[in-house]
């Protein structure tokens, strides 16, 4: 995948992934955005739960559903929108609410498993934790068919990576696990768990758990995952499904990173995990890259070179461009001008050294695009306009 | 019998167990449960009586998952309330969250993100945790350059001809004026931007250390022993 652009036309799934404070959610925002432009129908699913992502897309809320983002508000920042946008927030819980709803065969059922102490102690947030409903909402998003394209922001690069293992994780869980099998034996569920227990002691290991977990947190847990043997064939075909999606072609990761040595290292990390997963990588987007003012200018010759490298002392370059400007009021200007200015470039300096690693990394077919750090924080669709405009600006 | 069984015989044996491995993967808490247990185990070490760590420092998770991190063992013990895995639990709890010996700090950044992902924390740490809330470190703030109403005179100079055509012959060209001014600007509108996030998490009830943005090529221990110079001055005054 040479671009960006080429990853919007050929893909049906794009998953941001990278550190915290990259700008994941702005990127994927922007992703989506330009496939509707290009006549997509885009949803972008978010898990961040600020509002940044409703207030760039000029909304006023997002819900756990896909909303449509007027054809209007995009219109009137000239963008000629061929296709439709539609944007939503993961809610984990509300989620997991759901899917019990919808697939457990009676209300009665699923007030079963809302009323147990299991569940009412925490096991909603675990199992409703956002990497499992992520996979939830892939899958229906994608399984939907409503969509051309789905972009999906994740959390954080080391929950990411709890997000790419949720499936199998997911599935081995539900797959032959003899603890599961235990808890939703009809012995259990008749509520004689501690005497069935017994009948079972010459398994070492249940006799351990028993004397580990207690037979009342067991009989509490067998009846909440009893509620829900019903889910378990849905939950791992569902798992399963997004195993597969994971793996397949018409999905592309996407690295969103800075040029920050620590983000870096991490979405290096990253990488090798989908190399190692065999998931298909598209590229990599590196927001917040300072500019090179001096390879722009052609070279380090000359007094901003002599200051950002060290050859001429900066007060010494200041006196003189001090004296300069001192007829035209300006003289209390040069220092200050010229100390920032060599601050500014080492920044653009290591930055570069940082991306040299990157390219090296990623040395194959993948894209890596540069957005520059801008003056200020990407709030409103003219900021994603123009970041949209460096990230898909035509390739020479 | 089966209550002598000492607990970390029983970890050993039960994690062996591909089915358990599955489970314990399968639910979130309990790796970073574990986590917590290990740091338990260092502040209660022991050596010729004496306790082997004067203080042991942990460096958590991102923002949004260290509540998770501190709530695990208090979240574990509720759930199972009796057994030899909810005493665990609840030691792990009485050693290092329950325990006025602990403080639980905070590092953020002056950007949008962190300062939103911090002030929420804060708010549920205040409500939901049992830790006593130490200091937020504010990290590499960017103070702009133009103090003392020189921003007001780049503005000047940046629309003065007279200015661009002299700085121009001076610096080489007039390009890298142009780049001398706008590096100038983004300084100071960062430097906006870092104080507006500053003030926003003013806003909330806590001991704050405001820590510079350090200039330097190499993070070596030079810039640790820079920054902890001024972390020094900061919790002295």
């Amino acid at each position: 995948m040479r671009s960006l652009e080429a990853l919007v036309r050929r893909k049906e799934v794009v998953i941001c992934v990278g550190s915290g404070g990259v700008g994941k959610t702005t990127t994927s925002a922007v992703i989506a955005l330009h496939a509707a432009i290009a006549g997509k129908k885009a949803v972008v699913c978010t898990i961040d739960p600020a509002h940044r992502l409703a207030d760039s897309l000029g909304l006023k809320e997002l819900v756990n559903e896909p909303r449509p983002v007027p054809r209007e508000k995009l219109e009137t920042l000239g963008f000629d929108v061929k296709g439709e946008l539609y944007a939503m927030m993961l809610d984990g819980g509300k989620t997991l609410e759901k899917i019990i709803r919808r697939y457990t065969a009676s209300e009665r059922e699923a007030d079963r498993v809302f009323n147990s102490v299991i569940y009412r102690e925490g096991a909603s947030s675990l199992i409703g934790s956002p990497e499992y409903m992520a996979v939830e909402v892939l899958y229906e998003l994608t399984e939907s068919g409503d969509y051309d394209l789905v972009v999906l922001d994740t959390p954080p690069a080391k929950h990411a990576l709890d997000f790419l293992t949720a499936p199998d994780r997911m599935v081995n869980f539900l797959t032959d696990n003899k603890l599961l099998n235990l808890l939703i034996r009809p012995t259990v569920k008749a509520g004689s768990f501690s005497s069935s227990f017994v009948n079972w002691a010459t398994d070492r290991f249940m006799v351990i758990l028993n004397s580990a977990l207690s037979s009342e947190f067991l009989t509490a847990g067998s009846e909440f995952f009893t509620a829900l043997n019903g889910l378990y064939d849905g939950f791992k075909t569902r798992a399963q499904r997004v195993q597969k999606l994971f793996r397949d072609e018409k999905l592309g990761f996407v690295l969103v990173t800075s040029p920050n040595k620590l983000t870096l290292d991490e979405a290096a990390y990253f990488h090798s995990k989908l190399v190692e997963f065999r998931m298909p990588f598209s590229g990599v987007v590196v927001n917040k890259v300072h500019r090179n003012y001096l390879k722009a200018l052609g070279g380090a010759e000359g007094p901003l070179g002599d200051l950002a490298h060290g050859r001429k002392k900066a007060e010494e370059v200041a006196l003189h461009f001090a004296a300069d400007l001192k007829s035209l009021g300006y003289d209390d200007l040069a220092p200050v001008l010229l100390e920032n200015f060599a601050n500014y470039q080492m920044l653009a300096e290591i930055d570069e050294k940082n991306l040299e690693r990157l390219a090296y990394m990623v040395r194959g077919e993948e894209f890596i695009e540069h957005v520059p750090y801008f003056e200020s924080d990407i709030h409103d669709l003219a900021g994603l306009r123009r970041i949209n405009d460096y990230l898909f600006a035509p390739k020479a | 019998m089966v209550s002598k069984v000492r607990f970390e015989a029983v970890y050993n044996v039960a994690f062996a167990l591909p089915f358990v491995r599955n489970t314990m993967d399968f639910f979130p808490a309990l790796k970073e449960y574990f986590i917590m247990h290990r740091i338990a185990k260092f502040v209660s070490e022991k050596r010729n009586g004496r306790y082997a760590w004067d203080i042991v420092i942990f460096d958590g998770p991102t923002t949004g998952h260290s509540l998770f991190y501190l709530q695990s063992p208090k979240m574990i013990f509720d759930m199972l309330k009796v057994g030899a895995f909810a005493r665990d639990a609840r030691f792990t709890y009485d050693t290092i969250v329950g325990k006025d010996t602990t403080t639980f700090n905070v590092v953020t950044l002056a950007e949008e993100m962190p300062v939103n992902e911090t002030v929420q924390l804060i708010r549920n740490a205040k409500v939901s945790l049992d830790v006593p809330l130490g200091m937020v470190f504010v990290n590499m703030i960017n103070r702009s350059p133009l103090a003392n109403g020189l921003g007001e005179k780049l503005k000047q100079a940046a629309g003065d001809a007279r200015f661009r055509q002299t700085a121009g012959s001076f610096l080489g060209s007039a390009p890298a004026a142009e780049f001398a001014l706008e590096a100038a600007a983004f300084q100071r509108e960062r430097a906006r931007l870092n104080q507006h996030y500053v003030d926003k998490l003013l806003k909330e009830e806590m001991r704050y250390l405001q820590l510079p943005f350090i200039y330097s090529r190499n993070f070596d221990v030079n810039t640790i022993i820079g920054i902890s110079e001024v972390i020094r001055k900061g919790l002295a005054s």
